[in-house]
């Protein structure tokens, strides 16, 4: 399989189907990071959709100094700032965040809203903490991607993260609603024993 | 161990994320062996990132449809626009330092000459 760079010297050198494959690769990624800070499907389609055509537009600017994803990244950053920034809109709206909670079960509806109040929180949290903390968490990455992403110094990256991390814990530990979450069977002791660090020697 | 201060919260994110010393990782076994409070401390942070993990608001949403359909246009905005290519550094060329007046040449002031 080819890496980015070959894929990347591929178009450079005519080869446009190969774009399709870098396409491929990134898109699935770059759509949920958009849809995480727009909130509205629509508008991230269009984003991403912008991006890579501008993302081929200046490939030859691309100097290969950091990964083509982090690449990507910025200038996703960027589109969705100047479509926000054309449509007035200042801040991201969270009318979207049951969309895909569907049946109406008890459960159902306890865990919608214990997304909501967690969502609420990670929403008030300033720009970089939020970035910082949502590729850890919902993409996984490593904090050297991270901190290419966010262009800023490893230590950094993990810094915005703790510190998110310990806002949220403040924030959320006195919540009734996640404690009662927390005290549902899957949450039990034995559960929580089995998966975290083995303790008993 | 205690002035490692490992009680200190950033020990235990460290931790939870695969991110500390190695050198570390045993000390902070121990205190999670020994101590319920840096137990309790961990597992808050354990449980707050299952919390995080499971309340991700896109989660399940149909972004998969859509994808085709992009990747589709994308390809047919492209169809038509050529690859940029890299633009030709032009050698710098340093601009000429203005030209000093010289001091005009008296006329030869053969008088003196034997």
């Amino acid at each position: 399989m080819k890496t980015d760079l070959e894929l990347i010297q591929d178009v450079k050198s005519g080869i446009k189907a190969a774009f399709e494959e870098l396409v491929q690769r990134h898109e699935k990624f770059l759509m949920k990071v958009v849809v995480r800070m727009t909130r509205d499907l629509d508008a991230a389609e269009d984003i991403v959709q912008d991006s890579f055509i501008k993302a081929f537009r200046r490939l030859h600017l691309f100097e290969g100094r950091s990964s083509f994803r982090s690449w990507l990244y910025q200038i996703a950053l960027n589109t969705t700032r100047n479509r926000f920034r054309k449509t007035n809109r200042e801040t991201i709206g969270t009318d979207h965040l049951d969309i895909a909670v569907e049946g109406e079960s008890e459960s159902n509806l306890i865990a919608v809203d214990v997304r909501n109040v967690i969502q609420k929180e990670v929403d008030k949290l300033p720009d970089r903490q939020k970035t910082a903390l949502s590729l850890r968490i919902f993409e996984d990455l490593s904090f050297k991607e991270i901190a290419e992403i966010m262009q800023c110094p490893y230590d950094t990256a993990k810094a915005n993260y703790r510190h998110a991390l310990l806002k949220l814990k403040e924030r959320l530990e006195g919540n009734l609603m996640l404690k009662t979450w927390t005290e549902q069977p899957r949450f039990s002791l034995m559960e929580l024993a089995t998966n975290s660090v083995e303790v008993d020697g | 161990m205690d002035e490692l201060s490992l009680s200190d919260d950033w020990w235990w994110i460290d931790f939870l994320e695969d991110e500390l010393d190695p050198m570390l990782d045993n000390d902070l076994v121990m205190l999670l062996e020994h101590s319920g409070e840096d137990r309790e401390s961990f597992e808050s942070f354990r449980l707050l990132k299952q919390w995080l993990k499971e309340s991700d608001p896109i989660e399940g949403w149909p972004i998969e449809a859509r994808l085709e359909r992009m990747r589709n246009n994308i390809m047919l905005a492209i169809e038509e626009t050529p690859v940029a290519e890299r633009p030709v550094e032009k050698p710098v060329v340093k601009p000429l330092a203005p030209k000093t007046k010289q001091p005009s040449r008296r006329p030869l002031d053969n008088s003196a000459s034997p």
